[in-house]
């Protein structure tokens, strides 16, 4: 009898380990029919504006192709790409991601289906600096594993009514070192901040700042951060990093940046009219037509950086040749299907709905400009452009980074030189 | 005699059979991640792909790390908040016993801390605490000049106090309280009687009859303190400071994650972990030796 029971209970437990292992095995492919659907995760997709965008150009998508269903799937900005390591490593992950072109994606190149011979038909429509950026070896003619949504870059914005009410006249040429610190100097005196910038959890403002001022300095050398033969104890960086430090040495910085978040309080206080300078970003978002819907076009003005006497070039556009893109996962059931929504998306209505409702600047050629604050920002883009500062670093070093920005420009624990000595220690670890 | 033996042979063969779903439960999420981590250790690996063995590089990387010897500093710094994190709910827990009118509304304040969970207690401190918080707001109202540049939590040798008092303190006050009054519960109320009459004071009775009484559930706490603070503070550091400024508070378990999976350095994340884990059981080890020599004091 107790046999019996023996056996009978370990049938028991046999049958519920192999339907927990039935279950775990997910679920079974459905029967083939010509429904397609295409799964797309995407960071941006839970935003206001951008969101609502997306969502109209995915319902321009399936009307014009009915045999296919888009699942578009707002995953969380933060942690974003823990959540598609543990995807893609697990072969979980949908059929199309959305992703920034830095090393944060090439980590995962290995998943990226090559998109070459995909785009082959319709390579010439978008710019060559936006393909080299969506190119796991950051060339233009191959490895391109993005569809590339937006041009990117950084730069300055300034609120033009707040500079002539502290006296500053608006049409000055900031972007000359001296002229900037005393128009800062003239803004601190009638209580106005001088640069809104935000700080808090992660020193986004110190991070774009930087970027833009790093772009004088270096130029195109500033690839040579990807592979050492720049550095951080170089006098370019030296110089810059001196020159960011005074803004907050003679306080023109607000004074609540080191806690308040860039995005999005530090982006919605200069929206709302406060403060003279702005490091934004020239695309997607904190960029030309958030401000000029907020104060004003006639209101804002535009500086791709700022002319140190000691940096080798002017006027230089921070340029990541693509901001953001999309790309297809190597094992999607749905290569041609997902390759031929991304081409829609970067062209024709669905890339002008982007524009004109985002103010991303889509990296698409023949997409007209009509607005003239975004003509001024394309134009320094496309003929100033050098590369971008932090796209060529490594992930963890650029995390790491950032602890130093809040050890030397928000805390002021660590002198220049310590700073500098213990950044190029970390970036040779890094590299 | 044989019969009896038999049946014990069967109860044992029983109890195995019991046990082994939950043993291979075990087996498949905590020995072999565990065996695999210390394989890790010693490979270049993203988290996923193939590994490349590099032996002990991943260690000799480790102890030429800042952040690694910043994250023990900061450890050593929130592990001598632990005697405050158990001494604070013990004499609440105290005072509460002796039947503090409203004592009901006390403590459900008091747990309240517990149950909001890290995520939301860091969350909630790291707007209270900001430059322009309700904290700064209310020191402006005091007529606190400046107050908006007072950031305690943006400078390294006051961010890495807060952190201790806010999780190692704060968030354990609801939980220890409970615990200990549910501890002081069993201690026979004679002996109180007996120390009225001799004359003991409140702390004298504390001291003397409260605290030895309830050893075993103190050291268990303890216990319990140490494993938080090495291996559960992620999602509070996450959420109030991101380990900054700089690396103020920075620990072992945030530099696995941040180095693991924003870094896709799990190799190297992987020799954190193993060290982490010596930590943990040279702890576990002292605190089970002084367990045993109490036990043998009995």
């Amino acid at each position: 009898m107790l046999k019996m029971k023996k056996i009978g209970f370990m049938v028991l437990i046999g049958m519920v380990i192999s339907c927990v292992s039935l279950l775990a095995g997910g679920e079974q492919e459905s029967s083939a029919d010509e429904k397609v659907t295409l799964t797309v995760w995407d960071f941006k997709y839970s935003e206001e504006v951008v969101g609502s965008a997306l969502k109209d150009m995915d319902t321009l998508y399936m009307t014009a192709n009915p045999n296919v269903e888009i699942i578009h799937v707002a995953q969380p900005h933060d942690n974003y790409y823990e959540i598609l390591a543990a995807a893609m490593g697990s072969g979980t992950g949908p059929d199309v991601i959305m992703a920034h072109t830095d090393q944060r994606i090439w980590n995962m190149d290995e998943f990226l289906l090559p998109l070459d011979s995909y785009i082959a038909d319709w390579k010439d429509d978008i710019s060559d600096s936006a393909w080299a950026a969506s190119s796991s070896t950051r060339e233009s003619d191959r490895n391109i594993k993005l569809v590339p949504l937006t041009a990117q870059g950084l730069g300055i914005y300034y609120n033009k009514a707040n500079l002539e009410k502290a006296g500053v006249d608006p049409e000055d040429d900031f972007s000359d070192w001296n002229t900037f610190l005393a128009a800062c100097e003239k803004m601190k005196s009638a209580g106005i901040p001088a640069v809104v910038m935000g700080n808090g959890g992660q020193p986004y403002g110190v991070d774009f700042a930087y970027r833009t001022f790093l772009a004088n300095f270096y130029g195109p050398e500033l690839t040579g951060f990807s592979d050492g033969t720049a550095n951080f104890t170089d006098d370019a960086f030296i110089e810059a990093s001196r020159i960011l430090k005074t803004l907050f040495t003679k306080e023109y910085v607000i004074t609540e940046n080191a806690t308040m978040p860039y995005f999005m309080d530090a982006i919605e206080i200069f929206k709302a009219g406060e403060g003279g300078f702005f490091f934004g970003l020239t695309s997607d978002i904190a960029h030309w037509k958030d401000f000029g819907d907020a104060f004003g076009y006639d209101n804002l003005g535009y500086l791709p950086s700022i002319n140190s006497a000691k940096a080798k070039y002017r006027d230089r556009q921070s340029n990541q040749g693509a901001g953001i893109g999309f790309a297809v996962i190597k094992n999607s059931e749905n290569i041609e299907t997902a390759v031929d929504y991304l081409k829609e998306y970067v062209h024709g209505e669905s890339a002008n709905l982007f524009l004109t409702r985002t103010g991303a600047i889509v990296p698409n050629k023949n997409l007209p400009i009509e607005n003239e604050s975004l003509a001024e920002v394309v134009g320094f883009m496309s003929n100033n452009g050098v590369p971008d500062f932090y796209v060529q670093l490594d992930a963890a070093f650029g995390a790491e980074l950032y602890n130093y920005f809040q050890l030397f420009f928000l805390a002021d624990e660590i002198t220049l030189n310590e700073y500098i000595e213990k950044t190029q220690k970390a970036y040779e670890q890094n590299l | 005699m044989l019969k009896k033996k038999m049946m014990i042979q069967q109860e044992q063969s029983d109890a195995y059979i019991l046990l082994l779903p939950l043993l291979l439960l075990m087996v498949v999420f905590i020995v072999y991640p565990v065996l695999a981590n210390f394989y890790y250790s010693l490979t270049t690996w993203k988290g996923f792909g193939t590994e490349i063995w590099v032996g002990l590089k991943n260690y000799r990387r480790v102890f030429h790390d800042d952040k690694f010897w910043y994250s023990l500093k900061n450890l050593g710094v929130l592990v001598l908040y632990i005697p405050i994190g158990i001494f604070i709910p013990l004499l609440i827990a105290a005072i509460l016993r002796e039947g503090l009118k409203g004592w009901m509304f006390f403590r459900s304040v008091i747990y309240l801390p517990t149950i909001l969970g890290y995520v939301i207690l860091g969350t909630l401190f790291s707007i209270i605490l900001s430059q322009s918080g309700p904290l700064t707001e209310m020191l402006k109202m005091m007529g606190v000049e400046d107050a908006n540049k007072i950031n305690l939590l943006g400078q390294s040798r006051s961010a890495i106090h807060v952190v201790a008092l806010l999780f190692v303190v704060f968030s354990k006050l609801g939980f220890g309280c409970i615990y200990f009054l549910a501890a002081m519960s069993s201690i026979d109320s004679s002996l109180y009687d007996a120390a009225a009459i001799d004359g003991a004071g409140w702390w004298q009775r504390f001291f003397s009859v409260t605290v030895p009484s309830i050893s075993f559930s103190m050291q268990f706490f303890l216990v319990l303190s140490f494993i938080e603070v090495f291996a559960r503070m992620y999602s509070f550091i996450y959420t109030l400071t991101y380990g900054g400024p700089g690396f103020a508070t920075y620990t072992l378990e945030f530099g696995i994650y941040r180095q693991g999976f924003q870094a896709f350095k799990m190799g190297y994340a992987s020799s954190w972990a193993v060290i982490l884990f010596v930590f943990c059981s040279l702890i576990a080890a002292l605190q089970i030796n002084i367990l045993k020599k109490g036990d043998q004091l009995k």
